[in-house]
């Protein structure tokens, strides 16, 4: 049985998908950065990050086992001096993976995968934003739904008028008044029908 | 061998592919150049992606 061996076949056999990885990882540390679609570079980080954790071992031992992986010694010694140094701060989190787009012929999606030395900036788009203000109002509005509490929310819009999301609020809380008329009326039709019908 | 008794008329090829319409790509805009650009991808106008340059050559990674 098959259970629970997660890691893809990529529509190789055994050792053909072995050679294809080493040498996949043997690329991606001699030049830090290769093109392959995501699909390989989900499976090749796997490997590439058990050897940059040999490299941070150090030992002989561990230099024997990346050696049996790695294609070339030239590579295994930058690993354990130049790569190993560079990860040193880290725990895990050695690969980073950037989509490219569709690749032309049979539309796969390739990508980037590199050594991972930087950090990316962080998107500052407008759904951040948003969110941010969404996460300060967000308390409010489900609660703010009963009429008894209309009269708190009153105060607390005059109070805090000038921000956005109370504004937001309100519309929300007008939306769900129109909704719930709408299924009284459906609620009606529903009955008159059925007396049609008798 | 099994043959279809009747021409398929427009309405029954039509409502067929009645759930063939393709979709428009959701797209995004790159913050560097501005250029329109696929979401979570590097950029094809200008090659960045998040700050960084990916047409860089890799060597001094």
């Amino acid at each position: 049985m098959r259970h629970r061996i997660r890691s893809r076949r990529l529509g190789r056999k055994t050792a053909h998908r072995e050679v294809m990885l080493r040498n996949m990882v043997t690329s991606l540390l001699e030049h830090g950065r290769i093109v392959t679609t995501v699909t390989r570079a989900k499976e090749l980080r796997r490997l590439a990050d058990k050897m940059v954790t040999l490299a941070k071992d150090g030992s002989l031992h561990s230099r024997r086992r990346a050696m049996s992986i790695i294609m070339d010694k030239t590579v295994v010694a930058k690993l354990f001096n130049h790569w190993a140094e560079k990860m040193s701060e880290k725990n895990g989190g050695y690969t980073r993976i950037v989509r490219i787009g569709p690749r032309r012929g049979d539309a796969a999606m390739m990508c980037y995968i590199e050594m991972a030395t930087d950090t990316l900036e962080k998107p500052r788009g407008k759904k951040t934003v948003r969110k941010s203000e969404g996460a300060v109002a967000a308390p409010v509005i489900p609660q703010a739904a009963p009429a008894v509490e209309e009269k708190s929310r009153e105060s607390e819009e005059t109070t805090e008028g000038s921000e956005v999301g109370d504004g937001e609020s309100s519309e929300e809380s007008q939306t769900d008044d129109q909704s719930s008329d709408e299924v009284e009326e459906m609620g009606v039709s529903d009955t008159e029908k059925n007396d049609a019908v008798k | 061998m099994a043959v279809p008794k009747r021409k398929t008329s427009r309405s029954r090829r039509g409502k067929r592919r009645a759930h063939d319409g393709i979709r428009v790509q959701s797209m995004s805009t790159c913050p560097q150049c501005t250029e329109p650009k696929l979401p979570h991808r590097v950029c094809p106008h200008c090659g960045t992606y998040r700050g960084k340059n990916f047409t860089d050559r890799e060597d001094d990674i």
